[in-house]
């Protein structure tokens, strides 16, 4: 509960549009949580994030089957998946935003969008204000608080955390114990938290593999005429068994 | 299953022209182009034909029917083609359609003579129609060639036929000749033969020997009855004495002396004695008496001289001799002739013997003659024809091949024409984009498709299709006027190409 506000205390003097702080008790963690202003219907369609209200209800269908499924597999656990993919252009940054945000549409859930994106980063964007300091900050930084690099969006119980600055020895920082220990802590804080980790591509960055290493479940995503299917099985090998859920084909 | 593939196919393909659509504008331009240009400097053919009619009669046939056996008819239409196509044409059409300087070599003549026949097709339409086409690259040039094409043809298929007329005439003649020649031979042959042989014939001996033998038997006859009347004779003049008495001799005189007396005493009843006729008288019956008396006198020196001898020869006895004589006389005449006869008639059996023998010869000189000259008669009279053939055929009369349908000068050219490509080279553009596109997707080893994701050991969650978001469908848009205003520039600059090529073809 404290976290929660603390996630947003950190926060509150950077947002442009007013700063909405949750200060008063809410009956639950989800509804502790400080809410800003939401992305405007052409925002969200700007930003190619999914919503309730959107008209393309199949996109949406499609999101939503890709929820069941993976909470199926993780027998309604919550989870920290890595969406991957297999090489540049692929797409994981747009699949990894709107799985976060289908499983921020129910009321019930909350979704953590950690942008591990080292060569592509662009999850800046649904942070509405500007942010400071990102994951990568927070690993090498001990100063900083998880707190401190978790910013609100303009999708209700959606979080983001930044790249950050500090991208250079990225590698060995998510392999470090504190990368295991922040993974830890995010899955386990709140069980109804939801993690979604935007990784570079697999065969084109160490990171990505050290990354499946720690995370509990992991998406390929296949983008429309990026990779052979040589690639494809390359990069299936390369995940461990148990964690891949499966591949996405993006168009 | 298939449909959806297609489907699929499309979109992928749609969405690959569309990521790439300056450079498939620019393709489509670049193939469009081409195919103008190519249009622009595709030579134009120019086709024309004629129609000739063969007329399929062989002089040699109505001339020798019968007598010599006749070479099928060959087909006309390879005949023609065999015609056309050979060089001594084709070097003549050379020479009268373009000019003899033309050609510098040998060579140079043959590739031109192999081109050429390689344009001039002949096909055949039906019986004896035989239609001749030939495609050059002006109309004008189509038009003369195949004129002097037909014309070259005609004119020396004529002068093969006049002198197949002339040859069929001088075969002829020759015929004739030698025939005549045997029928000479045979002539003389006969002649000589009847020369040599004066026997006659069978007819003429037959008759001569009946002759002879009517004339053997009538002789006999006469023979046997001369040779009765001489018994007879013989057998009265047994009977008979050879002499008379002398009496006899005076009578005569006094009957002599009585009539001439009558006669003077007649005259004297008007005359008197001195009238010459009586006087006349007077002196004969003078001297009537005086021979009397002589005759008396010369009785009776006789009678003394020979008493016995008193009487004279018996008149008839002489007659009787006579007659016997000449009818001994005509025996002995008539025997000779039946001899004469007989050896005639041996003559004329060996005669006929001869004829006998030598009918074989003669019967075959005959036959050889005039066999001979019958085919000689008959051989005459198919050289007049001939010649009346060969004078036909000399005036142009006889053609066997005529034009049945003339050339015209062709006014649109044949096969693809610039309009053609003009209208075609958008469609080429488009569908070359197409079909690298096509083969690009087919190529390029990069999954485009789901479905290709099936065989792998590792499930597809799901199928995320494309989101245009309202900018990037603004810039789709913009896009699209874009490109809609590329394709017009590019169309426009098409039709003015096109244009400007019409106008320097013209």
């Amino acid at each position: 509960m404290n976290d929660s506000q603390g996630f947003q205390s950190s926060k509150k003097n950077t947002f442009k549009n007013g700063v909405v702080e949750v200060k008063s008790a809410p009956s639950s963690e989800i509804g502790r949580m400080g809410e800003v202003d939401r992305f405007s219907k052409d925002e969200l369609d700007r930003l190619k994030i999914i919503s309730g209200s959107m008209q393309n209800s199949k996109i949406l269908n499609i999101f939503r089957e890709l929820r069941t499924q993976l909470l199926n597999k993780n027998r309604k656990k919550n989870f920290v998946c890595m969406v991957t993919s297999i090489s540049q252009g692929g797409g994981a940054s747009y699949v990894a935003s709107n799985l976060a945000a289908v499983f921020a549409l129910d009321k019930t859930k909350t979704s953590l969008l950690i942008d591990a994106n080292l060569y592509a980063p662009g999850l800046d964007k649904l942070i509405i204000g500007d942010s400071e300091s990102g994951i990568t900050d927070y690993l090498s930084d001990n100063s900083l608080d998880i707190k401190d690099v978790v910013y609100a969006t303009g999708v209700p119980r959606l979080r983001v955390i930044p790249i950050g600055e500090n991208r250079e020895a990225a590698a060995e920082y998510f392999s470090s114990n504190k990368m295991q220990n922040f993974i830890d802590e995010i899955r386990t804080r709140y069980s109804d938290r939801y993690v979604f980790i935007d990784s570079p591509p697999i065969l084109d960055s160490s990171e990505a593999r050290i990354l499946s290493e720690i995370v509990d479940v992991v998406i390929l995503i296949v983008g429309h005429g990026c990779v052979t299917k040589e690639q494809v099985e390359s990069a299936v090998q390369i995940i461990e068994k148990d964690k891949l859920a499966g591949l996405v084909y993006n168009n | 299953m298939d449909f959806s593939l297609l489907i699929q196919y499309v979109a992928v393909l749609i969405k690959e022209v569309w990521r790439r659509k300056f450079l498939c504008l620019f393709g489509f331009a670049l193939a469009s182009f081409s195919v103008l240009f190519i249009g622009g400097f595709w030579p134009s053919t120019f086709q024309t034909s004629a129609t000739i009619f063969a007329d399929n009669q062989n002089i040699l046939k109505p001339l020798l029917e019968k007598q010599a056996a006749q070479s099928k008819v060959q087909n006309q239409t390879k005949v023609v083609r065999d015609m056309m196509h050979s060089p001594r044409i084709l070097k003549k059409v050379v020479e009268s359609a373009y000019s003899t300087d033309s050609y510098e070599s040998a060579e140079e003549l043959g590739h031109i003579i192999n081109r050429l026949r390689s344009k001039i097709k002949i096909t055949g339409v039906g019986q004896n129609y035989i239609k001749v086409s030939y495609s050059d690259s002006t109309s004008e040039k189509a038009y003369r060639v195949i004129n002097s094409v037909i014309d070259v043809f005609i004119k020396i298929s004529s002068d093969e036929q006049r002198s197949e007329s002339r040859e069929a005439f001088l075969f002829i003649d020759n015929q004739v000749n030698q025939y005549k020649d045997q029928l000479v031979q045979a002539e003389v042959r006969l002649k000589n033969f009847r020369a040599d042989n004066f026997d006659g014939r069978d007819g003429d001996v037959d008759a001569s020997i009946s002759r002879l033998r009517t004339q053997i038997e009538e002789l006999k006859i006469d023979i046997d009855e001369d040779k009765v009347t001489s018994g007879a004779l013989k057998e009265q003049l047994s009977g008979e004495s050879e002499y008379s008495s002398k009496q006899a001799g005076t009578d005569i005189y006094v009957e002599r002396l009585a009539t001439l007396e009558q006669q003077k005493t007649t005259l004297l009843l008007t005359y008197t004695d001195d009238y010459p006729d009586v006087v006349s008288l007077t002196y004969q019956i003078a001297d009537v008496k005086k021979a009397i008396r002589d005759a008396s006198e010369s009785k009776e020196g006789e009678s003394n001289k020979n008493a016995d001898e008193n009487s004279v020869l018996n008149p008839l006895y002489q007659e009787l001799r006579s007659r016997l004589s000449l009818v001994q006389t005509e025996i002995q005449a008539k025997e000779k002739r039946l001899i004469a006869f007989k050896r005639l008639k041996t003559k004329e059996f060996d005669r006929r013997r001869r004829i006998a023998e030598r009918g074989a010869e003669e019967s075959e000189l005959t036959r050889d003659y005039t066999v001979t000259k019958r085919i000689y008669e008959d051989m005459l009279e198919r050289k007049e024809k001939a010649r009346l053939s060969m004078t036909l055929n000399i005036e142009g009369q006889g053609v066997t091949y005529r034009i049945q349908e003339p050339a015209l000068p062709p006014l649109n050219p044949v096969g693809l024409r610039f309009l053609h490509f003009v209208l075609v080279a958008p469609f080429i553009g488009l569908f070359s984009v197409l079909g690298f596109a096509l083969l690009y997707i087919s190529l390029d080893p990069r999954v485009r498709f789901p479905s290709k994701l099936v065989g792998l050991n590792v499930s597809t969650l799901s199928v995320i299709p494309h989101v245009n978001t309202s900018l990037t469908k603004r810039v789709i848009r913009f896009d699209m006027v874009i490109c809609v205003l590329l394709m017009g520039l590019i169309m426009a600059a098409y039709v003015g190409l096109a244009y400007v090529l019409k106008l320097g073809m013209i």
